[in-house]
């Protein structure tokens, strides 16, 4: 098992290499480059800029300002930002948390509905739970999530209000109808505003939206392919056998049944996992969660090269990761891998 | 002398085949029996109708602007409202179908074509040529896709090509958009050859001296179409969905073009203050198509499929 994962770990660095090179030639293509702000700036001469641009190395050739920016990021300095002048890494540091625990809550949510659903509209083939779920998840595949956010803030957010009125207390029909009364849920932040130290029911309730609108992302194609998977397994050999022999309906499910059908959803899960980060960009734009993805929106609008570059690197380095993590948890789900 | 040809017209009509069964005919057959597919069809047909004819059918102009008509809720006048400037949400939902429909049919054709001469040459040369491509699909699978999507886009503002610039970028998004969706293809066309390129037929046509890429165009390519056909077909929903992302976000399409996407994203500040209509429908129309597209797919794949057939 050892041996294995070493072997994937040293796939992996090539794959790491070769993201890097293509973000960083994408970036020195960009338009005014690391110079942008320089130019603009009317203290400068042109003599100046000449000089500054040597100074940064500028005038070498892409090859040679590749090997020193690749060489720099390997002793952790990824430079610093274009518009706030702080180091990339810190600004990356400061968020990365946020995204993490915003990805991990939904996602775990995600996993929760999708796999039970999709393992008893298998057992249940044809019942109209089957039906259901999968119109459900057909359903929930098409919706764009940053619609399906979009109604969230508007039902939950603009519609509905809290029902208790700090003038008149408690009444059903506050959540309709109320001059004074709170949102029902908040709909951006991590905290009320102005709050620094937010309890953890204020917290929680501020992540209920974002993180209902990011758990949709997966949801339908976890659920169909978790199905899928278990419709493949049912009947095979081994678990006739294991009807045969006597066991429950119980273990012969979740022993044989469910084991086997996970392994494969498993890949396919890891194989969406940068479209989670995707997922959580347009999450946390729309709420305003001070996280990785929201980071990268806002230093897009703005040019900030190097906050982009260093955001796309940390997603990178994460999606490999989490697919070397699927990749072991294949292996201990299906033994035979081990042996390849 | 009347019997006779009364036997004789009995006996050809038991012997003529009740139905002639092609392989289109009954593709067709499989497919009308998937209900979901045929409500898909109708539905994606209207919508593409709407697009083609919105300039005949509404008494609107996409871009006019009516001071008076400013966020007005739908209503008979105006089905689907009027966004911040007062034009009217259905003409500019249908004019911005047919952006998006257009950058979804041609950031596939793009993905496609690229997929098949990868995953083409991929499966039919193998060792090494195969090792190197299918690295590379692996790595472009890793990418995270909107964010290098998004630098693409912000690169894309600064190329000064007539052709990527009309229609405020629809080029170049179908451009990147395309660079970025032909994974999935490669690695199924890849497959196919795998299998495909050791039958017999493939011998034959070597046997006669038929060129790598006449047997590539000719021979397998026609044998693995079935795939790539539901393949295709789902991928046109996949880049309408992140074409409508990019411009939500701002840096896809530009404005005054409609397209789905920006619609949303200039609906953001109104539906915090109530007004609804402008976030609802353009992406009420993201999700009709997608799903639409996804339930023909679905219905292709099993009229598609050979062991399905009754």
């Amino acid at each position: 098992m050892v041996n294995y994962i070493l072997r994937r770990l040293v796939y992996s660095i090539p794959l790491l290499i070769l993201i890097s090179v293509i973000v960083f030639f994408l970036i020195s293509l960009a338009p005014g480059g690391p110079m942008a702000a320089f130019e603009e700036n009317p203290n400068l001469t042109p003599e100046d800029i000449v000089r500054l641009e040597e100074e940064f190395g500028l005038n070498q050739h892409i090859y040679v300002r590749y090997w020193k920016w690749a060489s720099r990021i390997i002793v952790g300095d990824w430079g610093y930002s274009n518009v706030t002048h702080k180091p990339v890494l810190q600004e990356i540091g400061e968020r990365l948390p946020n995204t993490l625990q915003l990805m991990i809550v939904a996602f775990t949510i995600t996993l929760l509905i999708a796999i039970p659903i999709g393992l008893y509209s298998a057992l249940h083939q044809y019942s109209l739970f089957d039906h259901l779920a999968t119109f459900l998840a057909f359903v929930g595949q098409a919706i764009p999530i940053f619609w399906f956010g979009l109604i969230l803030i508007i039902v939950f957010n603009v519609w509905l209000n809290n029902p208790i009125s700090p003038s008149h207390g408690f009444a059903w029909s506050h959540f309709t109808h109320c001059l004074d009364c709170k949102p029902l849920l908040p709909g951006g932040g991590m905290a009320p505003y102005g709050v620094d130290n937010p309890t953890l029911g204020q917290r929680i309730q501020h992540m209920i939206l974002p993180v209902t609108m990011l758990a949709m992302f997966g949801m339908g194609t976890y659920t169909r392919y978790m199905r899928g998977q278990t419709l493949e397994v049912i009947y095979q050999d081994y678990i006739r056998t294991a009807r045969a022999k006597g066991l429950s309906e119980r273990l012969v499910v979740m022993r044989h049944a469910f084991k086997n059908a996970l392994a494969p959803v498993v890949t396919i899960i890891a194989l969406d996992l940068p479209g989670l980060f995707g997922g959580a960009l347009f999450t946390e734009t729309i709420f305003s969660w001070p996280g990785m993805g929201r980071l990268f929106y806002r230093s897009a609008q703005r040019g900030d090269y190097p906050l982009l570059m260093g955001i796309v690197m940390i997603n990178a380095v994460l999606i490999i990761f989490f697919n070397l993590m699927a990749d072991i948890s294949y292996a201990y789900l299906d033994p035979r891998i081990r042996y390849d | 002398m009347t019997e006779p040809t009364s036997i004789a017209i009995s006996t050809a009509e038991t012997l003529t085949p009740r139905r002639q069964r092609s392989l289109k005919g009954m593709a067709w057959r499989q497919f009308r029996r998937h209900q979901m597919a045929l409500v898909g069809s109708v539905i994606l047909g209207l919508l593409i109708f709407g697009a083609i004819f919105v300039s005949v059918l509404s008494p609107y102009d996409p871009t006019h602007s009516s001071l008076r008509e400013r966020r007005d809720p739908p209503s008979l006048v105006h089905p689907m409202g009027t966004d911040t400037l007062g034009r009217d949400l259905m003409t500019r939902i249908f004019y911005g179908g047919r952006i998006s429909l257009t950058i979804g049919l041609g950031a596939t054709l793009l993905g496609v074509f690229i997929g098949i001469l990868i995953g083409a040459t991929a499966g039919y040369y193998g060792g090494k040529t195969d090792e190197v491509l299918m690295r590379l699909t692996d790595l472009f699978l890793s990418l995270p896709r909107i964010f290098l999507l998004i630098i693409m886009a912000i690169l894309l503002r600064e190329v000064e090509v007539p052709i990527l610039k009309a229609n405020g970028n629809m080029g170049g998004i179908i451009l990147i958009l395309g660079l970025l969706s032909w994974t999935g293809v490669a690695r199924l066309v890849r497959g196919q050859f795998l299998s495909l390129k050791e039958k017999e037929f493939v011998e034959a046509a070597r046997t006669i001296g038929a060129t790598n890429w006449r047997i590539i165009i000719r021979h397998i390519l026609p044998n693995s179409a079935t795939p790539i056909i539901v393949a295709a077909t789902l991928l046109v929903a996949r880049n309408i969905i992140s074409e409508s992302g990019l411009s939500f976000l701002g840096f896809g399409v530009q404005p005054p073009t409609p397209t789905w996407g920006n619609m949303l994203n200039a609906a953001q500040d109104e539906m915090r203050k109530g007004n609804w209509w402008m976030a609802f429908f353009p992406g009420l129309m993201i999700f009709l198509t997608v799903i639409s597209i996804n339930y023909i797919g679905d219905g292709l794949r099993d009229a598609l499929d050979p062991r399905k057939v009754k």
